[in-house]
């Protein structure tokens, strides 16, 4: 049934279509790419995740997507953001503020943190419904408190006068999804919404996103280095790998058939439920810096099928099966984990 | 939400200051001190026994009295009652001063930090002026507009105005880090929205601990000028000025000059020390 739903998306237009998209990293004279020709479409009502290693450009490739890269050092150096067809990379920094929040939301990593230390979580609401609607301060006020029944916050008129040290984490993340979730944005980015929780209150947040995104048909795009969260909350799947995507893929398919020997290897490396490995396979090496990325495909110093090809040519985003786009020269030989 | 539920929900910020003041005795010696003393400026007109202006040629320096508590000076004029004007300036120009350097200096600090590319600029601007000690400055601006009580106001302004806008600027580039600004950001709020509502509330202590520990400072400085003769212009009560007016008989009347030099001392003390004290309350790192 995943499959047809697919095929019905790929005839409607996209809420999201990245193209090309790349952002640099400028520091002196030397120019490290951070996210290298990115490009994926997010539809209404489905879930993108992104996966990768700490390191490999998926949070500035969400920052990108609102223009929020911390500019200098970090600038975007090309492609498009379009969102319903308008392209985002040449609005001006006032026409981003009416997009951020109304159009595209996000949801941060560190529920602890991002909350204003200094005004009730209801102010914070508020604040982010009048500034792109011209609500009454009651009337914001009250829709204050639908959001935040909405998330699955008890006592929502007592917890509007709260200040943010006074919520848990979990709380506070719900405070977080009602706040991006103000304005019924078309799309909708999780940088890692449930990393910094634990698993009880993680499986709660996934639950809630769900359901909000049945209900309100918003785009989420799920940033994510937990390969369980992206098989659950997923619909389609891009993995990156020192800023470039090297597999992209419906979520079943590439649970299924991992192409990329980087894929395998991240599946490789997380413990099963039936647990018939004795060990886990860990890749080896580490991502290597935007500054100093190896000529080729990025992968090839980790990689065991490696061979001249890999160092000296990159490997092109190609679709080796319906819908399932891989960049390496070895999937067509059958790579094995 | 258990985990800070044990603190009392309603404890009043002012109230929870005064407490914690209230556990150390030097801080309350200094806190009783400092209120006696802005009670004594702040009522001058009501209490002070005498005009602080009027001469009386038959009580040339006498010493403390009950008549005169703290005796007469040259020209016969009531001591007691000219301290507690003298006291009254003194404060006005080193709050004054406080007031205008504080807002500018924050404004300058917050600007930098929030625009990379003024920093250079801005700051580069602040370090010029910090070269220049602050009684060179009061020099050259009495030089310029002539002495008086406004060229100490100026003179002091623009000497803190630099060292505000480094708290500031430093305060504010670690509160941009936070993440809180990012998602404030990610709703869309304007720049001027962030500044006001998310960056200056939060650094906002830190700037005022400093400007409680730089209003010592600024009264010192400022008497400073006004003993040098470039400030307030006698007869014009003014701590400073009357200190340097009993310079002169300083080996046969020592009260003339130890007076005001004593309420000085006093005052800008009691307000180092609780500006010390309110750091050590309001700095979370410093807390144990």
């Amino acid at each position: 049934m995943n499959d047809d739903k697919t095929i019905v998306a790929q005839g409607a237009r996209p809420v999201l279509d990245i193209r090309d998209f790349s952002v640099e990293l400028r520091s002196g004279k030397t120019i490290s790419p951070i996210v290298d020709k990115v490009n994926f479409e997010v539809h209404e009502g489905r879930t993108l995740g992104i996966v990768g290693e700490s390191g490999c450009g998926k949070s500035m490739l969400s920052l990108g997507i609102m223009k929020l890269v911390p500019s200098p050092p970090a600038c975007i150096a090309g492609g498009k953001v379009l969102l319903d067809g308008t392209d985002l990379v040449p609005c001006s920094e006032r026409e981003m503020q009416e997009v951020r929040g109304n159009r595209i939301s996000m949801i941060f990593q560190e529920p602890m943190t991002s909350l204003n230390p200094v005004y009730t979580v209801g102010f914070q609401i508020i604040e982010a419904l009048r500034a792109h609607s011209s609500l009454t301060s009651a009337q914001a006020r009250s829709r204050a408190i639908d959001l935040l029944r909405e998330v699955g916050i008890s006592n929502p008129e007592k917890r509007v006068e709260e200040y943010p040290h006074r919520l848990s984490g979990g709380m506070r993340q719900r405070v977080m999804i009602a706040i991006a979730l103000a304005c019924n944005p078309r799309v909708l980015i999780a940088d890692e919404p449930t990393t910094a929780l634990d698993v009880t209150i993680q499986a709660q947040i996934l639950d809630l996103m769900r359901s909000l995104k049945s209900d309100s048909g918003t785009a989420i795009i799920l940033i994510s280095h937990d390969l369980g969260v992206i098989a659950e909350m997923a619909d389609d799947v891009v993995v990156m790998y020192a800023g470039r995507i090297i597999e992209q893929a419906p979520v079943h398919s590439l649970f299924a058939a991992p192409s990329h020997p980087y894929t395998q290897g991240l599946l490789g490396s997380m413990p099963t439920v039936d647990g018939d490995q004795e060990r886990l396979q860990p890749i080896p090496g580490t991502v290597p810096p935007p500054h100093d990325r190896p000529h080729g495909c990025a992968f090839h110093p980790r990689c065991k099928l490696s061979d001249e090809t890999c160092r000296t040519q990159r490997p092109p985003l190609e679709e080796k099966i319906s819908g399932h786009k891989v960049a390496c020269w070895h999937t067509g030989l059958g790579a094995r984990p | 939400m258990t985990a800070h539920s044990s603190a009392p929900a309603d404890v009043k910020p002012g109230r929870y200051l005064l407490a914690a003041l209230g556990r150390d005795p030097v801080s309350c010696i200094s806190l009783a001190m400092l209120t006696t003393l802005f009670l004594c400026a702040a009522l001058a007109p009501w209490l002070a026994p005498y005009n602080p202006l009027s001469i009386n040629m038959s009580r040339v320096l006498q010493g403390p009295s009950l008549d005169h508590f703290f005796g007469t000076d040259g020209q016969g004029r009531d001591i007691f009652s000219r301290s507690m004007f003298g006291l009254r300036l003194t404060i006005m120009l080193g709050f004054t001063a406080i007031f205008v350097g504080g807002t500018i200096g924050t404004l300058f600090g917050l600007l930098a930090a929030f625009y990379p590319k003024t920093d250079t600029l801005l700051m580069r601007l602040m370090d010029i002026i910090l070269s220049f000690p602050a009684i060179l400055f009061g020099l050259a601006v009495a030089a310029i507009i002539g002495s008086g009580t406004t060229a100490v106001i100026i003179a002091l302004s623009v000497s803190t105005t630099p060292l505000v806008a480094r708290i500031a600027r430093g305060a504010a580039l670690m509160v941009l880090a936070q993440d809180y600004v990012s998602s404030g950001r990610a709703i869309g709020l304007h720049d001027w929205t962030l500044l006001r509502r998310y960056v200056l509330p939060n650094c906002v202590s830190t700037i005022v601990v400093f400007l409680t520990l730089r209003l010592g400072q600024a009264i010192l400085l400022g008497a400073s000028l006004s003993f040098l003769g470039l400030g307030t212009q006698p007869p014009t009560p003014e701590l400073g000025t009357m200190a340097a007016q009993g310079i002169g008989f300083f080996f046969f009347a020592p009260h003339v000059t130890l007076i005001p030099s004593v309420t000085i001392f006093l005052l800008v003390l009691s307000m180092n020390i609780l500006g010390d004290s309110l750091r050590d309350i309001l700095d979370p790192r410093l807390r144990s």
